[in-house]
C-alpha cells in the first residue's frame, strides 16, 4: 500500500514539475473529468468503429482506465514566423490548458481522451486518436528509459500549421528537448531522435516563413 | 484540415466524427465535441467546409 502511495506521489510530483512553467494544473479535477468521460467514450464506440478507434473489441472500452497524462503545448505559426535563431525556444510555447490521457486496457495504450479548459472549466473534448496516443506512449517509454526521467515529466508540443507532433522534455540543464514522433524527410527529422528545441525551430523557420496559414 | 465523416448525439451533446489523414499512410480516427470542432481559442477555428466531394478519375 505504501509503495502504491509512493508511486502515485512520484507521478504527481513529476507531472506538477512538468507543468510548473504555465502554473500548476488542477490535476485532480482534470482526472475526474477524464474518468467520467470514459462513459461517453463507451457510448461513442460501435461495432463499426471500434477498430479505427483503437480497441480490439466493441466492449473493451468498458474495462478501460486512464494512464499517465501529458500536457499539450502549441507552437503558433505566427509566433514561429517571428522566431529568430538563438532566441529562447520556450517563448514559442503557448496553450498548456490541454491534457491528454492515454486510455489503457490491460495496461496497454488503446486510445486517448483529451480535456481542455473552456471558460474556466475543464471539459473532455476529444476521444480517440489511437495512433497518436500509441506513438506518444512508445516514444515516451523509450526516452524515459534512456534519460531516467519520470514519464510524467514529459509533455507534448504540436506545430499544427506544419502537422508536426513532438514529445518534449527538459534536460538536466533545463533545455527544452523535442523528439519527433514520425520521420520527416522535408525537415530531416528522424522518429525517436531527440533534438534541442532551438535547433528544431531554426530548421522549421524557412518553411514557416513561406507558409500561408490558409486551408485553400 | 480534416475530414468530418459523421456525427453522434449523446444526450444534449453532439460529437463530430473525424478522419484525420495525418500522418500520411497512417491517419487517425476520433470524435470531438461540436464546440471544440467549431473553435478552440488560440488553437484553431472553423474555416471553410468542402462537401459532396467525389472521386471522378479512373479506376
Amino acid at each position: 500500500m505504501y509503495r502504491l502511495i509512493a508511486a502515485v506521489a512520484v507521478v504527481l510530483v513529476a507531472f506538477l514539475q512538468a507543468n510548473a512553467q504555465e502554473g500548476a494544473l488542477p490535476l485532480k479535477k482534470i482526472e475526474a473529468v477524464a474518468a467520467a468521460a470514459l462513459e461517453t467514450f463507451d457510448e461513442l464506440i460501435t461495432e463499426e468503429n471500434y477498430g479505427p478507434m483503437g480497441f480490439e473489441s466493441p466492449g473493451e472500452v468498458k474495462a478501460a482506465s486512464l494512464g499517465t497524462p501529458m500536457q499539450v503545448f502549441t507552437v503558433r505559426l505566427d509566433d514561429l514566423q517571428k522566431y529568430e535563431a538563438g532566441a529562447d525556444p520556450d517563448t514559442l510555447l503557448s496553450g498548456g490548458k490541454e491534457v491528454t490521457y492515454p486510455v489503457l486496457v490491460g495496461g496497454k495504450v488503446r486510445s486517448s481522451i483529451t480535456a481542455v479548459e473552456v471558460g474556466g472549466n475543464w471539459e473532455a473534448v476529444s476521444f480517440g486518436g489511437s495512433n497518436l496516443a500509441k506513438g506518444l506512449s512508445v516514444t515516451r517509454d523509450v526516452s524515459a528509459e534512456s534519460t531516467g526521467f519520470a514519464p510524467a515529466s514529459y509533455f507534448e508540443v504540436r506545430v499544427p500549421a506544419l502537422n508536426l507532433h513532438f514529445l518534449a522534455h527538459r534536460s538536466d540543464e533545463g533545455t527544452l528537448m523535442l523528439t519527433p514522433l514520425y520521420d520527416d524527410r522535408l525537415y530531416g527529422f528522424e522518429a525517436g531522435v531527440t533534438i534541442p528545441a532551438d535547433q528544431v525551430f531554426e530548421t522549421l523557420l524557412p518553411v514557416a516563413k513561406e507558409f500561408e496559414d490558409a486551408p485553400g | 484540415m480534416m475530414v468530418a465523416g459523421g456525427y453522434k448525439a449523446i444526450g444534449d451533446a453532439y460529437y463530430v466524427e473525424v478522419f484525420d489523414p495525418w500522418p500520411p499512410c497512417v491517419g487517425d480516427h476520433y470524435f470531438v465535441t461540436y464546440g471544440y470542432y467549431n473553435v478552440s481559442p488560440g488553437h484553431h477555428t472553423h474555416w471553410n467546409d468542402y462537401y459532396d466531394v467525389y472521386y471522378t478519375g479512373g479506376p
